[in-house]
């Protein structure tokens, strides 16, 4: 039985190649349709879009980014947000408005198949040239290894040495002069980590999971470079503008690379890249996994027509019903199997590209197995049947 | 030498169904061939020659009426039992399209032998194929062989598990006559060698003189020949 079904599929390869690669383009446009859909699920769980939480935001978009090769670099140290000064000018300038919430760039790290968060070496430059904030690791974790790291890395301080997240601030001997691709942190511990910045994270010790692909937030916030935000509820929703303006005029002067943009805006950013989203996912998603178990079944229905007489002979030679069905479908699950691999293969490629993100789904490739198995269990029934074998072997 | 090989039919009745019509093709054909018998069956297009064939062979169930190999009544059998007496004790060799498409001459007299689980499937299937002429064409696939080296590659695929039985359904009614007749004495010879017995269908005469009995299928019954 084994080598029979070798030698047929063997023999049959050239046969099977249009309706596998058939397959694993319909598995490939459904993959990246389901792709689109959660990355849909991904943008509303990001914590930047979901804890603003005032009508204006400021944003910190200072240190410029490049990106390469799939990562995120900078070549200067990252500037800290002024977080403290901004919230003086605020309660200063807009009576009645309260900062809400604060959130920092932090850099994504692969590590292994996962991802660690990892808050950047940040640093600030007074006037004169001197640092304001020396250059530190805010945090890291399991990244560092032991004691070491974790343990003296813990939290920035400023160049007095307060926490700035009520966690002691440690001095870091650290020898880091400029981000470049391909540039490892060097610690004190003798240890070296590749560097790349890949996404933004929210507040500190939220989900690490949850973090967003640096493009897609600057682009919502019309930032060219590394994003940091404040939001700040006014005591007039209906007077956002004005103090927009006013708080606009105010910071200009000493934080030029601030930028206030209201949540409306940002909102509308938003709202107009998840709605194009999940208006292909609607449309898109099941219109496909039912073009590709068409496809199956029409790949299917062909195979059973064109074999039905090979199969009839092999059930004259002496296969038993039985034999020759699990022959038929064995088939059927073959194509189903390699359209399904190699269409889940191509698609999680190009997502990655398209993405940015392995937002690989299985269900396309579970579709295509099981809709295989199925539909050939199916037709195995109706194409071999004693009265069909006897008919296909009078009329050839 | 199993001399002990009977294969008979008793009263086999079949009725086709066509929409309102029925046809009844066989009505009451019995017929009995034996290990190393050669018979031919005669009889007009459209007679039922190819379905009693069918019945005898355990491939289509008669309306009434039994099969029975050596006493054993073959449709009192589940279906991969007797699948599994098809494959250890009968050949076929049909009109045309008696190969798979896909494989070589080789491969499509292995067939039998792999679903049988032999091992020494390629040598049996080699040697085979070299008696019936072919051994310089087994890596050839059937589109890439003549019809009669078709039928030869059919011949070879039938008889390679040493069958008891062997049924030929006009093996020669798609040739010209000089392959015709290469192909019938292949047949012959390897059905003779072997020790098989053999129904032979045909609408023509001419073989009738290769036969040990000439049966004719007239009005669905089975009648022996009278000269
Ligand atoms: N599945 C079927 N449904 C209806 N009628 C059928 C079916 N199979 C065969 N028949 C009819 O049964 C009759 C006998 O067919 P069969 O093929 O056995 O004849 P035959 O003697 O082999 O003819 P030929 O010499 O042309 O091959 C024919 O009239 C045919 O039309
Ligand atoms: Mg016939």
């Amino acid at each position: 039985m084994f080598r029979l079904a070798l030698a047929t599929a063997r023999g049959n390869l050239k046969k099977y190649l249009i309706p596998i690669l058939s397959l694993t383009a319909a598995v490939v446009i459904s993959n990246l349709g389901l792709s689109g859909a959660a990355l849909l699920w991904r943008y509303s769980q990001y914590p930047i879009y979901q804890a603003y939480g005032g009508e204006l935001i400021v944003i910190h978009s200072a240190t410029s980014l490049r990106s390469e090769k799939g990562g995120v670099y900078s070549d200067e140290f990252f500037t800290l947000f002024p977080s403290q000064e901004v919230g003086q000018t605020v309660a200063k300038t807009l009576p009645g408005a309260q900062v809400t919430k604060t959130l920092f760039t932090a850099g994504i790290v692969p590590y292994g198949v996962a991802r660690v968060t990892v808050w950047p070496l940040m640093g600030r430059l007074d006037t004169t040239g001197r640092w304001l904030y020396k250059p530190r690791v805010l945090r890291g974790n399991d990244i560092f290894t032991g004691q070491s790291v974790e343990s003296r890395a813990w939290g920035p301080s400023t160049s007095d040495g307060r926490s700035m997240f009520g966690e002691p601030g440690r001095e870091l001997h650290l020898r880091v002069a400029h981000f470049k691709e391909g540039d490892q942190w060097d610690l004190t511990s003798g240890q070296r980590h590749p560097y790349t910045l890949e996404g933004v994270y929210g507040p500190p010790y939220a989900n690490p999971a949850l973090w967003a692909p640096l493009e897609t937030v600057q682009t919502h916030c019309g930032a060219p470079g590394l994003v940091s935000w404040m939001g700040v509820a006014c005591a007039n929703p209906l007077q956002v503008e004005g103090d927009r303006d006013k708080l606009v005029a105010e910071l200009s002067a000493r934080f030029p690379e601030l930028k206030v943009i209201t949540a409306e805006e940002l909102a509308g950013m938003l709202v107009a890249d998840l709605s194009k989203l999940r208006e292909t996912a609607r449309y898109y998603v099941p219109l496909m996994v039912l073009v590709s178990c068409l496809t199956i079944v029409a790949t299917t229905m062909a195979i059973s027509r064109s074999r039905r007489r090979e199969l009839a002979l092999l059930r004259v030679i002496g296969l038993s019903n039985n034999q020759v069905r699990f022959l038929f479908i064995a088939e059927c699950s073959f194509i189903g199997l390699l359209g399904g691999f190699l269409g889940t293969g191509i698609a999680s490629a190009v997502s990655l590209s398209l993405f940015k993100a392995s937002t690989l789904t299985y269900q396309p490739f579970a579709v295509s197995l099981l809709v295989s198995l199925i539909t050939g269990t199916i037709f195995s029934y109706t194409a071999i049947r004693d009265a069909t074998v006897t008919e296909s072997m009078r009329n050839p | 030498m199993e001399t002990g090989f009977k294969l008979s039919g008793k009263g086999l009745v079949k009725t086709y169904k066509t929409g309102d019509a029925t046809i009844q093709v066989l009505a009451g054909a019995t017929i009995e061939v034996s290990a190393g018998e050669m018979v031919v069956l005669l009889g007009p297009s459209g007679s039922g020659k190819t379905t009693l064939l069918h019945l005898l062979a355990g491939l289509e169930k008669p309306d009434s009426g039994s099969v029975f190999v050596n006493g054993t009544d073959i449709y009192s059998l589940s279906d991969a039992k007797r699948s599994r007496m098809r494959r250890e004790q009968f050949g076929f060799v049909f009109q045309s399209f008696n190969l798979l498409s896909s494989m070589s001459a080789l491969e499509n007299v292995q067939i039998p032998l792999w679903t049988l689980g032999r091992k020494n499937a390629r040598v049996l299937a080699e040697e085979i194929l070299e008696r019936v002429g072919l051994a310089h064409r087994i890596h050839h696939r059937p589109g890439q062989l003549s019809g009669g080296e078709q039928q030869r590659v059919a011949i070879a695929r039938a008889l390679v598990t040493q069958p008891k039985m062997v049924f030929a359904d006009e093996p020669t009614g798609n040739l010209d006559r000089s392959s015709a007749s290469s192909v019938m004495d292949c047949l012959v010879s390897a059905v003779r060698d072997s020790n098989a017995g053999c129904l032979l269908v045909t609408h023509n005469m001419q073989w009738a003189e290769v036969a040990d009995r000439v049966l004719y299928l007239v009005d669905g019954r089975v009648e022996v020949e009278r000269k």
